[in-house]
């Protein structure tokens, strides 16, 4: 789920692309933080798939034929340069032959997410699908027997502590563009949901059942949310609207966990029996079918469904017989099962369904299941990191900035 | 289908739960281990997992509770796990119960669980298989409260400090793995009493 481009340029790459196979170049940049802007944007696009890690970034590379292609299987590469003046960047993006594609101002108090948004902007020309360097992240730290809610960019960089209520607040889930954030919130005493508008920073409490009110999901449209409640003297997923009213139950016998599909109509959920003591295992619920379809592992246990924003994927926390955790891909046409984290569990999806955040060991990790690269961009200082959540797309109120100085190719 | 309100409210909003047709209700948690606690053992294990209570600081602490102030739809649906030696126990207690006031509290443990989201439903899981097993003996459902316990303790519910007595102590605190009277888990020295906030008579209004 990525915006809708702006402009449309004929991708020059596709999306998926392995590292190495790409045909960019960071070229020269100016003004007094162009070191780090250029740090930043490498990894930025290392992390989108644009260019290898390994090489000389100021060489022309490598690159597989595309329509945009040269001869010989090698290419000039597309180039980005740009200019650094305090926070703002002028950043630019050159076609093989040298020619502007365009150049577009990032202004906004912080360089480093004026970088990320540049480099948003030429994955999404080179790829045809929206970067993920200016989207958020959310996530649980635990310390002290108190968990707060904290927010920071993709790649680890700027955390801000969101609640700071003194109380658990856990299982948060942010919307798909990012402005509305749920979690379950004990500070009144009872785990009830509460809503957050990021945009507002207000904060109002939806739902105050009686029983367990956990691991709700909003809808890939934000209207709706998916959570289990046990009012009922079972846990099972029921659907509210995020402007309230009654809820409608999903499932019949224990589940919990919902992962919306992209397209609002199904759900992924952790299924447990009647009882709900029976091996967790993932299922998908047609919401208007009413419809369960048991999905078959080779797990012993599956947790924490993650449905990718293209449809085709499903993450989960897989455990095995003798007790391992791990996050496995699960194609869903092929019906064929991944490992991709070792020691990993609660995997979430960047909007480009290429790269997952997983938690291990307190640490909030991220993947790009492409190259299969690992980084870590959250330690656990500060409190051990739980249950991470992944805008699918860029924050709106950055995106809002004008750009006045753009120039179409 | 079935349904609930579920309502926009002002943020930190206190929450006003009251328990229907009940006087006090109380919630225990010990201040040591069950296992070293003064309080008699109960002759019958109702252990549900085999697993050790969870402490974390060398305290239980519960983390997720709530009055079921809203009539119960499903509760006899499934089949309650519990063995014919650990029924029979439970359906003592109901008659034993019947003579105490105030509530009854399940509890259950999830602190085995695979993930955040697993710890908690486990735990809920088990209160409310307890609470299963004695709705199916007799007990009357506006009498068993459930609690669910995680690994982690509740805001305002602190690890130290002096409990709130309360004034009309009785009934049992029933944990998943055992049956521990209130007053015994009192003269443990250890543990936090949380009281509802108003008492009220069949069929009053919350406020």
């Amino acid at each position: 789920m990525s915006a809708a481009p702006q402009e449309q340029a004929a991708p020059a790459t596709q999306a998926g692309d392995t590292v190495g196979q790409t045909a960019l170049v960071v070229g020269e940049f100016t003004g007094g933080a162009r070191r780090a802007v250029v740090s930043v944007l490498k990894e930025d696009l290392v992390w989108a798939g644009l260019l290898s890690p390994d090489i000389d970034a100021a060489r022309p590379q490598a690159a597989p034929l595309s329509d945009d292609g040269g001869e010989g299987g090698v290419l000039q590469p597309w180039k980005v340069e740009g200019n650094v003046s305090g926070p703002n960047l002028e950043g630019r993006l050159l076609r093989p032959d040298g020619a502007l594609a365009w150049s577009r101002p990032y202004q906004g108090e912080d360089l480093r997410r004026n970088v990320h948004r540049f480099a948003d902007d030429v994955v999404e020309t080179l790829t045809g699908q929206r970067g993920v360097a200016s989207t958020r992240i959310v996530y649980v730290r635990e310390s002290g027997g108190r968990s707060e809610l904290f927010m920071c960019d993709y790649d680890g960089q700027n955390e801000v502590q969101l609640t700071q209520d003194r109380s658990i607040n856990v299982g948060p889930s942010i919307s798909a563009d990012g402005t509305v954030l749920v979690y379950t919130g004990y500070m009144g005493g009872f785990p009830d949901l509460y809503v957050i508008d990021l945009e507002a920073e207000d904060r109002v409490r939806l739902v105050d059942a009686p029983g367990l009110t956990s691991g709700a999901a909003v809808s890939p449209n934000g209207g709706l949310v998916a959570l289990a409640m046990s009012f009922t003297g079972n846990i099972e997923v029921h659907v509210v609207s995020l402007s309230g009213g009654a809820s409608s139950r999903v499932t019949a016998g224990t589940a919990f966990s919902p992962s919306w599909a992209p397209d609002g109509r199904r759900l992924a959920v952790v299924y447990a029996g009647e009882g709900g003591l029976a091996k967790p295992s993932i299922a998908i619920c047609g919401l208007e079918s009413g419809g369960v379809e048991l999905l078959g592992s080779r797990y012993e246990s599956c947790l924490d469904p993650a449905w990718s924003p293209d449809g085709r994927q499903l993450a989960y926390t897989a455990v095995d017989a003798g007790g391992n955790r791990g996050v496995v891909v699960r194609d869903l046409a092929r019906r064929t099962e991944r490992m991709v984290a070792s020691n990993g569990s609660e995997p979430a999806w960047s909007g480009s369904s290429r790269h997952l955040i997983y938690v291990s060991e307190g640490e909030l990790h991220q993947v790009d299941i492409v190259s299969g690269r690992h980084r870590r961009i959250a330690r656990s200082t500060g409190g051990r990191i739980s249950e991470p959540t992944w805008s699918w797309r860029a924050d709106p109120v950055v995106e809002a900035v004008p750009r006045e100085a753009e120039v179409d190719s | 289908m079935t349904g609930l309100i579920s309502k926009a409210c002002g943020p930190r909003r206190s929450s006003g739960h009251a328990p229907v047709g009940s006087a006090r209700a109380i919630l225990l948690a010990c201040g040591i281990a069950c296992a070293g606690c003064v309080a008699p053992k109960p002759a019958v294990d109702l252990s549900l997992s085999g697993r050790m209570l969870p402490v974390v600081d060398g305290r239980i602490y519960p983390v997720a509770w709530r009055p079921l102030d809203v009539p119960p739809i499903v509760f006899e649906r499934g089949e309650v796990s519990l063995s014919e030696q650990q029924s029979s126990m439970v359906a003592s207690l109901v008659e034993d119960l019947r003579a105490e006031r105030g509530m009854l509290v399940a509890v259950g443990f999830g602190r085995d669980g695979w993930s955040q989201d697993h710890t908690r439903v486990l735990a809920e899981a088990r209160a409310l298989e307890v609470r299963r097993a004695l709705l199916l003996a007799g007990l009357e459902r506006e009498r068993v409260q459930t609690v669910s316990v995680g690994e982690s303790p509740p805001p305002g519910w602190p690890s130290g400090g002096v409990p709130r007595q309360p004034s009309n102590v009785g009934g049992w605190v029933l944990f998943a793995e055992m049956l521990v009277p209130v007053e015994a888990w009192l003269a443990a020295g250890g543990g936090m009493i949380v009281e509802f906030e108003e008492e009220m008579e069949d069929g009053g209004e919350e406020p």
